[in-house]
């Protein structure tokens, strides 16, 4: 695979990404009213997991590709938005493994949801910072500096776009389908009697 | 309940028939090249530029020969230790492979580092330019550009180009792949910009942004009358 190939690929599955997490946010949103919106919520709880797994580890593929293979160096920020992303797609494979998948889950979220907010905010300070870049300083460092922009694919799908695009499926996809605790209690002990 | 389980593998079969979609899409139609990079690994202008008539050939990287102490690196421009210092005298070579030096002359110089890809020196470019069309540049002052940082893997590659491009007026001598002359003169981030008197002795050093009216400032502050 050449490096134009997995800048489209790695675009459009976080466009894709972002957008399907959207149409989910959405549901949750106005379940209240529409009944199928909810049932649609209550049919997605089950792969929410999978997918929220799916999307870090889709991240931390693609980042170590840019950078191992594409020799994009990676850049200060860039670094700080790893250490949120890499984390979060073994948390959510552990979560992923577990037998109980309710209770896995509302666990899972409340380690994984910070962590993908901070890195969510990280990123889009990036993103802006690509579009503004005396924000941060008015010096090119002489390494790697953050204002680098490797690629632009669609005029605007960067690296932290990315990211930014993984961190916000992530908290969607977990907060729109976290379970309630009453639920989890009775999961728990349907488990137990089991 | 058995409508949900329905409902939910429908929605797992339509997720992965939708990523298997856009994995076989970009696979078929490739990269497509619409991104807005200017990747352009391996290229290797510099073995392909004709020689000149000193023997050196042309290229976006040139040897750099820096004779005499080199500079610290800079940090705080207002305790600059390396002020009143004389810097080293760099050899070395224009793109195209014309030799360039940049020792003292008698008269007072500004050398400017720049990198292609660097934002920062895109604005700073035009600024010096229009101070130079503003006739308020100080006459006696010499200015050099140097190329430094270059990478073929950045923005506005090749540096060669992107000088004419930037419509950059006066002379440029190209880095050496290490950046041997940036290091030689402490540049320690870009564009780095060095004043230097007509003895060679550094009058002030400073890097990033700054506007005319600052580079005014700048060398009324540190420039003999």
């Amino acid at each position: 695979m050449n490096t134009d190939t997995m800048q489209l690929l790695s675009a459009l599955l976080a466009l894709f990404a972002v957008g399907g997490s959207l149409v989910l946010l959405v549901a949750r949103l106005t379940s209240r009213r529409f009944a199928a919106a909810s049932n649609f919520v209550d049919a997605f709880r089950p792969v929410a997991l999978p997918l929220a797994f799916m999307v870090p580890a889709f991240a931390m593929f693609g980042s170590l590709w840019f950078s191992e293979v594409a020799n994009y160096n990676p850049c200060k920020l860039c670094w700080y938005q790893r250490t949120c992303m890499y984390p979060l797609a073994v948390i959510l494979l552990v979560a992923l493994v577990r037998k109980n998948k309710v209770v896995a889950r509302q666990e899972v979220t409340l380690y994984a949801v910070p962590l993908a907010v901070v890195g969510s905010v990280i990123s889009l300070y990036h993103y802006l910072l690509e579009w503004n870049p005396t924000w941060e300083t008015n010096v090119c460092a002489i390494d790697v500096p953050c204002t680098t922009i490797w690629f632009r694919r669609f005029g605007f799908v960067s690296l932290p776009f990315m990211a930014l695009c993984g961190f916000v499926s992530v908290v969607i996809l977990l907060c729109t389908t976290y379970t309630k605790k009453s639920e989890v209690k009775e999961t728990a002990q349907h488990m137990e009697k089991l | 309940m058995t409508a949900q389980k329905n409902q939910t593998k429908f929605i797992a079969i339509g997720v992965a028939a939708a990523i298997a979609a856009i994995i076989a899409v970009v696979l078929v139609v490739g990269g497509g090249g619409s991104s807005s990079s200017t990747t352009t690994i391996g290229d290797t202008s510099e073995t392909s530029q004709p020689t000149n008539n000193s023997g050196v050939g042309a290229g976006e990287f040139q040897t750099v020969e820096a004779t005499g102490e080199i500079l610290s690196a800079l940090e705080d421009p207002n305790n600059d230790p390396a002020r009143g210092a004389v810097a080293p005298v760099l050899k070395g070579f224009a793109f195209d492979g014309t030799p360039l030096t940049i020792a003292p002359t008698g008269k007072p110089k500004m050398v400017v580092f720049l990198a292609h890809w660097c934002s920062h020196c895109n604005a700073e470019v035009p600024r010096l330019i229009e101070w130079k069309n503003s006739g308020t540049m100080p006459a006696d002052m010499g200015v050099i550009g140097v190329s430094t940082g270059a990478r073929n893997d950045a923005p506005n590659w090749p540096p060669s180009q992107w000088v004419v491009d930037k419509g950059w007026p006066w002379p440029v001598m190209a880095d050496s792949e290490d950046q041997g002359a940036a290091l030689a003169f402490g540049v320690s981030g870009y564009p780095g910009l060095l004043l230097l008197d007509g003895d060679g002795k550094v009058l002030a050093r400073r890097s990033g942004e700054a506007s005319i009216e600052e580079l005014k400032a700048w060398t009324q502050e540190f420039l003999p009358l």
